[in-house]
């Protein structure tokens, strides 16, 4: 493995916990980078060793090539570091950096990496046809912080506890536990319909009413 | 009639007039009052990459000695909709009918003194 402990044990959360993440390359990445980010904003130790920058965002190299080459060997020594060692960073950071990564589509999660100083260090050799640069923790920037500290803000841990994420297309509609076993079929082809209107903002904070009807805010 | 503090809850249909299973939620503070005229402020759940679109604003928690929110919100003082059509009682937050003196008072102080009215609106009927 060329990952180191730490970001092993983070995977290791997340695949105990929300498997689908790791699923998808680009929003695991997300997930590692934004979980640093919270780090790095919070206060807490943090670790952007090997971060390069892509056309999509920032990448952690060393696990790009264990989960390109040797994705079992590295789901494997993921679970065993976390078994063994525990969460290295504050389960309610990590459980936010999951939750940013299904709130928004991936386009939306690369925008937002793009707006962050991290990246946009590396952003003119990438767009002039570099592959990928090599990017700093020293970029980190005081805006980087306050952008992840919005993450925070607008989804405390009661909020993420009690959300669940359903996805219609490019929509995520955000929608308490309940509210959300209780959607019928008409309900999700009405949210299917809703999202090919393509009038909402991601994520669509929505509810349903006393009269089963959907209620988006 | 409202009065000066109230908030009011409206739902419209959506993305159609004629939606009958889907609405979006409007909610509004009655920032000031004169005789029928009445200048409310909107309010919004607070949403990530919200505080970019609007230049002045108050984040409120939910505080039910405070306020009706049931989610931290952001009360856009950047705009303000302007109405002298009746808005019925029964358009009142059912949680709590108003906001407290302390936050009205913010409220008023965020959007400046003279008022610049940006938006006329016709009540929800």
């Amino acid at each position: 493995m060329h990952a180191s402990k730490r970001k092993l044990a983070i995977t290791g959360w997340l695949l105990e916990n929300k498997p689908e993440t790791f699923r998808s390359s680009l929003r695991y990445q997300k997930f590692l980078f934004f979980c640093e980010s919270i780090c790095a904003a919070e206060g807490e130790p943090y670790e952007f060793g090997g971060l390069k920058g892509y056309r999509k965002g920032p990448v952690f190299g060393a696990i790009w090539k264990d989960y390109t080459r040797e994705k079992d060997a590295l789901k494997k020594s993921a679970l065993a570091a976390y078994m063994e060692n525990g969460l290295p960073v504050p389960e309610r950071y990590v459980a936010l950096a999951e939750f940013v990564c299904n709130a928004f589509t991936e386009d939306e999660l690369s925008d937002i990496t793009h707006r962050m100083d991290i990246w946009k260090a590396g952003k003119e050799r990438i767009e002039s046809g570099e592959p990928h640069v090599q990017l700093s923790a020293s970029d980190f920037s005081e805006s980087d912080a306050d952008l992840v500290r919005e993450f925070a803000m607008a989804f405390p841990p009661s909020f993420i506890e009690r959300k669940r994420v359903v996805r219609s297309g490019g929509t995520r509609y955000l929608f308490d536990a309940e509210d959300a076993a209780r959607l019928t079929e008409s309900h999700k082809e009405e949210l299917c319909r809703l999202d090919s209107f393509g009038g909402f903002e991601n994520p669509v904070y929505s509810y349903i009413d006393e009269r089963g009807v959907l209620v988006f805010d | 009639m409202i009065d000066e503090r109230n908030v009011v809850y409206l739902t419209v249909p959506y993305p159609e007039a004629s939606s009958a299973l889907s609405k979006i939620a409007h909610m509004y503070i009655c920032a000031e009052k004169v005789s029928a005229t009445k200048r409310l402020v909107k309010c919004q759940s607070y949403k990530f990459g919200v505080i970019g679109q609007t230049s002045k604003y108050l984040i409120e928690q939910p505080d039910i000695s405070r306020n009706p929110f049931d989610r931290i919100t952001l009360i856009d003082c950047g705009k303000l909709f302007v109405t002298a059509d009746a808005i019925p009682k029964n358009r009142l937050h059912k949680t709590r009918p108003d906001i407290c003196a302390e936050l009205h008072d913010a409220i008023k102080a965020t959007l400046g003194n003279p008022v610049k009215v940006k938006f006329h609106i016709y009540a929800a009927r």
